[in-house]
């Protein structure tokens, strides 16, 4: 068991993908930041007749079909992305960890109907849950997109935050704090959660890797972030015709998800094995 | 049959009426009239729309709605295509479902093959370069999204240094009297693309879970033992050591094949692959919930049947998970 977060962090610190992880996010998010104010303008105004440009000093990624700076649509595309996979995994791991604590704690068939339906749900592709929600929008609004990636991602933890509440309820502290008359509230928030946090926190990272991927992947298929909001799946889907004859369309936006699902698995990563050491 | 047997089965036959259901009150949920939106898109007049409302059923109570949907699916009738109309949803699905069959066999094999080999090289050699690389790369695969890596490969293999075909599963222009030798090497060379995709982009749960069992087991005492009676190293790692291992690679199965199933839709649409992940990014397309609803019902049952085969699989490996 760990010691406190701070002492999980400064493992995963010391982990040396952990770090590099860090730094690359630190990085995305102080150019999502600073954006505005070097870059030009992601929406500027469509120059149709000047088309496409390979990368030169003036645009270091080039422009895409309508002559737009790619650097500063991948850069805004990198703070739509991270916000909105940020809030969603909030939502799912709220969800979760609600759904598990009802499931752990209160046991017997309330358990038994929760982790059935769980069961299920984890039966379905989430992508085509997703897909079935997203379908009735002529233009799917943020909000909307966000709760859905939500809503559809909460399962597994879920079924985490159940196992270590059942792991967690027989430990002589929590029998002990249960014994000596303590509420169920306090018994739930002083003892199980802070408890079962390490475990829900490396999947909730992962979990914004998955999102990310997601999201990037519902744009692509035209579902996700609606145009003119610049997004990474989509710019890879616009570029698809310019594959041949213009590459920097498409590689950039791509390698821009590449490296940032990567920071956010590395991070993953170290915390999973500060948490425990032996599976590294 | 044994009882443990029939007990597994009954609520594999239950998680997927349960996720029927559930598909079924998601369609209902969702804001908003399914057919709606097709007056958008194309030239469909009003009439056209409540008969299409009517046919589906739409203009009914809800329970009706449930009552007509259940039964549907209890005959394995699943309705008409709206895109493909006036085919049936089953008979479409059955079409496209040998290619993606062989997608997902071929992208099986491999992962389960070499990912398993990989992760067992990192556990033997844990820690060292190879090892901290490995798993670098197969999370760098990991986080590439594959209709990406799909498209730069189509750009660079097919269309710039013409090694491989860019789309389909085979040759428009092979004659029809082509030899059953010729025909396999063309589906093959169609079918290294695709596969290279999803495998690069999943390899590492493969390569992951093969590495931490193995870790697991070198710390049993039995390993020791073994090690300690001075067998081979060899022969400790693949005779003692990875059979345990069988046991927990057995359930990636069921984990691993929704991660298939959602890859083939970006990965077939890329590659214009005729299965069930381009029927679907069809139906996506021209809004056709019945046939998106089809597909996703034939996904879930088949996450359903592959946990259910790894559960059986895991009895057989492993007696004491089968209690009597």
């Amino acid at each position: 068991m760990i010691g406190s977060f701070t002492d999980l962090f400064e493992r995963a610190w010391r982990h040396p993908s952990g770090r590099w992880g860090v730094f690359a996010l630190a990085a995305l998010a102080l150019a999502a930041i600073l954006a505005p104010a070097v870059l030009p303008d992601p929406g500027a105004m469509p120059d149709v007749v000047a088309g496409t440009t390979s990368p030169s000093i003036a645009h270091p990624f080039g422009t895409d079909q309508l002559n737009r700076d790619i650097l500063s649509r991948v850069v805004s595309g990198a703070r739509v992305s991270l916000s909105v996979a940020g809030l969603a995994v909030l939502v799912s791991l709220t969800l979760g960890t609600c759904v598990g604590l009802l499931a752990g704690y209160c046991g017997g068939w309330v358990d038994a109907v929760l982790m059935r339906i769980v069961d299920a749900a984890l039966a379905i592709p989430r992508l085509f849950v997703m897909l079935l929600l997203l379908l009735v929008w002529e233009r799917i609004p943020l909000p909307a997109l966000i709760l859905i990636l939500g809503t559809t991602g909460w399962f597994a933890t879920s079924r985490l935050v159940r196992g270590e509440v059942l792991r967690l309820r027989h430990e002589p502290f929590v029998m002990a704090a249960e014994g000596l008359g303590g509420r169920a509230g306090r018994t739930i928030f002083r003892h199980l959660l802070p408890n079962a946090a390490g475990p829900v926190l490396v999947a909730a990272t992962l979990g914004v890797g998955d999102v990310i991927l997601l999201e990037a992947g519902l744009s692509f298929l035209g579902l996700g972030i609606q145009p003119p909001t610049p997004s990474w799946g989509g710019m890879v889907f616009d570029a698809r015709p310019l594959i041949v004859t213009a590459p920097w369309t498409a590689l950039f936006p791509g390698a821009a998800i590449v490296v940032t699902v990567l920071a956010v698995n590395l991070v993953g990563d170290a915390l999973q094995a500060a948490l425990d050491p032996r599976s590294a | 049959m044994s009882p443990w047997l029939v007990r597994r089965a009954l609520q594999a036959a239950a998680t997927f009426a349960v996720a029927i259901l559930l598909l079924f009150v998601l369609m209902r949920v969702a804001p908003g009239d399914p057919l709606a939106r097709l007056n958008g898109d194309r030239a469909v007049s009003e009439q056209e729309i409540a008969r299409l409302r009517a046919r589906y059923g739409l203009d009914q109570p809800i329970l009706a709605q449930l009552r007509t949907f259940l039964s549907g699916v209890a005959r394995g009738d699943l309705g008409v295509s709206i895109e493909h109309y006036p085919e049936r949803v089953t008979a479409l699905l059955a079409s496209r479902l040998p290619a993606t069959l062989l997608l997902g066999g071929a992208v099986l094999l491999l992962n389960f093959t070499l990912g398993v080999w990989l992760g067992v090289r990192q556990a033997v050699r844990r820690g060292s370069r190879f090892d901290r690389w490995m798993t670098r790369l197969a999370l760098a695969g990991y986080a590439t999204p594959s209709f990406w890596l799909g498209l730069v490969l189509v750009a660079f293999v097919s269309l710039r240094w013409h090694l491989l075909p860019a789309a389909q599963m085979t040759d428009p222009l092979l004659p029809a009297d082509a030899s059953v030798p010729t025909r396999a090497v063309d589906v093959l060379r169609h079918l290294i693309l695709p596969v290279l995709t999803l495998s690069l982009t999943s390899i590492a749960i493969t390569m992951r879970h093969q590495r931490a069992a193995l870790l697991a087991t070198f710390r049993l005492d039995y390993v020791t033992a073994a090690r300690a009676r001075g067998l081979s190293e060899r022969h400790v790692l693949w005779g003692h050591a990875w059979r345990t291992t069988l046991v927990p690679m057995l359930t990636l199965l069921g984990l691993w094949l929704p991660i298939l199933v959602s890859g083939s839709v970006f990965v077939e649409s890329v590659f214009n692959w005729p299965g069930l992940g381009s029927l679907a990014a069809e139906a996506i397309g021209a809004r056709d919930y019945p046939l998106l609803l089809g597909t996703a019902m034939l996904g879930a049952g088949a996450v359903v049947v592959a946990g259910l085969l790894a559960d059986i699989g895991y009895a057989l490996v492993d007696p004491r998970v089968r209690p009597s």
